[in-house]
């Protein structure tokens, strides 16, 4: 059994960190939200602690681009368009059918690829596309005096307080998917245990 | 001789003061001091014949002094003849109008005196009781501070909703409808929902004011807007920006509410867990039967 060494140590603090500020700024974020109801956090309470983890999101967020940007983990989020159409519904029949058959992966995990066309996809969008959008409108609340009064007619806080809750949402959705899909490993815990120790062992198919 | 370098000098000396002396009398009777001597006592007022009511003329000289107008002498509103006491009965003709000073004044056009005055003319002070009512009835122009951002906001409020108070004195009997009505009136001023988001010179009737929960805590842009911007504004001034990102106090509770994205959101959220337990559940007896089958 080979293991390659797929989550340097920079990486994997990065991301429990970043795990550990979703959880805090769920559980917050919906105090806030569903103050009153939710009976999660003190509003008062709420207020602050989401304020410094979206702000410590921010700051791990820049240090994981540049990260990507100087060291080659960048390589992970780089796009081959080439068959791409084909590996994405190679990818979803494995995990609609053959997953249930036991069919081999169609995706096995190298020192130059790491993710399978989906999850690339899906990290690309949730890191470079809806943690921006979740940030910058989290940041715009904070500093809301600057803004204009209306954006497009509409008063600007709520398009951005509008913006801030779709994207909470989708995360949300992304959160739990992902906690699910690494299950899918050779075994339920091997991707859990290389994001963990940064190894992943690799498994031989007949 | 030195008898009369005496006299001599004491005479100049006195022609000199009694000069000095006469300039002053002219200039002070003209001075703010002078009309304060009497207008600062709180107690100067008399019962108007007409209509029955008392009215104020005392002047408090501390709040005069940090007001607004502070640079102002009192002749330079007050020109009718206030030469001789008592005052000659013209004086109450007198009447003073803020525009009269504020029309067109290019230090003060973001105040758009002009558009405070339309919205006064449509409030329902100056509609039902046009005689009895003017700027001055709300604010007093000796004492009359804008709110700069930066002030403490609980003040403001305070300021702001004792104006109200002043006349109104049992706002409790028609607010019993307002959930934690004190909470509200700590944290907001009367005119955030009885005047319309833009004006709020144009007070308006109890009817036609918002009594809409969600008008605030929810997606009404422009009062949420207003609400917000003015919070957010003051804890910048306050705090300095890193501690305005971190203690920011410019939540509304339930501003981000919007119930057809929590709807979906929610449901959408509730069929993926569903989604992906039944994948997990499908994936595990699965391997059941193919070890079975093995």
């Amino acid at each position: 059994m080979k293991s390659l060494y797929l989550f340097p140590l920079w990486v994997r603090l990065w991301h429990w960190i970043n795990a550990l500020l979703f959880i805090t700024l769920i559980v917050s974020g919906a105090s806030l939200h569903f103050a009153g109801s939710s009976g999660w956090l003190k509003f008062d309470t709420a207020m602050w602690v989401h304020n410094t983890a979206g702000i410590l999101l921010t700051l791990a967020w820049l240090l994981f681009v540049i990260g990507n940007w100087v060291t080659d983990n960048g390589k992970h989020y780089r796009i081959q368009f080439n068959g791409i159409i084909g590996r994405i519904i190679q990818q979803s029949v494995y995990y609609a059918v053959g997953i249930f058959r036991g069919d081999t992966p169609p995706f096995k995990m190298s020192m130059a690829m790491k993710f399978n066309t989906l999850q690339q996809l899906t990290y690309i969008s949730v890191i470079y596309g809806l943690m921006p959008l979740l940030m910058i409108s989290g940041w715009l609340f904070l500093f809301a005096s600057d803004l204009p009064a209306q954006i497009l007619g509409m008063g600007s806080i709520w398009v951005i307080a509008m913006v801030h809750l779709v994207v909470a949402y989708l995360l949300v959705l992304f959160l739990f998917s992902h906690i699910y899909i690494i299950t899918t490993g050779d075994t339920i815990f091997s991707h859990l245990r290389a994001m963990l120790t940064g190894w992943h062992k690799e498994t031989e198919y007949d | 001789m030195k008898n009369f370098n005496v006299i001599t000098v004491f005479v100049i000396l006195l022609g000199i003061t009694s000069v000095v002396t006469g300039n002053d009398v002219i200039n002070a009777k003209t001075e703010t001091s002078y009309c304060l001597r009497c207008h600062s006592m709180e107690t100067l007022a008399y019962r108007d014949k007409n209509t029955g009511l008392m009215v104020n003329l005392s002047v408090n000289p501390d709040q005069y002094r940090q007001s607004n107008h502070q640079n102002l002498a009192c002749v330079d509103c007050h020109q009718a003849d206030y030469s001789g006491y008592p005052h000659s009965e013209s004086v109450k003709l007198e009447t003073l109008h803020c525009l009269d000073c504020h029309q067109n004044d290019p230090k003060l056009v973001h105040y758009r005196f002009e558009d405070v005055e339309q919205a006064f003319k449509k409030s329902v002070h100056a509609e039902q009781l046009p005689e009895q009512f003017s700027c001055f009835s709300c604010h007093d122009s000796h004492q009359f501070k804008v709110s700069q951002v930066g002030d403490n906001l609980a003040d403001i409020i305070r300021h702001g909703n004792g104006i109200c108070t002043n006349c109104h004195q049992s706002p409790q009997i028609n607010h019993q409808w307002l959930p934690n009505p004190k909470l509200h009136w700590r944290s907001v001023r009367c005119i955030e929902c009885h005047t319309p988001a833009k004006f709020s010179h144009q007070v308006l009737p109890a009817a036609e004011s918002t009594d809409l929960c969600v008008d605030c805590h929810s997606k009404e842009a422009t009062l949420l807007t207003r609400l917000y911007q003015y919070r957010s504004e003051e804890d910048l001034q306050k705090t300095g920006w890193v501690n305005k990102a971190v203690f920011n106090q410019a939540y509304i509770i339930g501003m981000s509410r919007n119930e057809t994205i929590d709807r979906w959101g929610l449901i959408i959220l509730a069929f993926t867990i569903a989604g992906l337990f039944a994948h997990g559940l499908g994936r595990f007896l699965a391997s059941q039967l193919r070890s079975r089958h093995e």
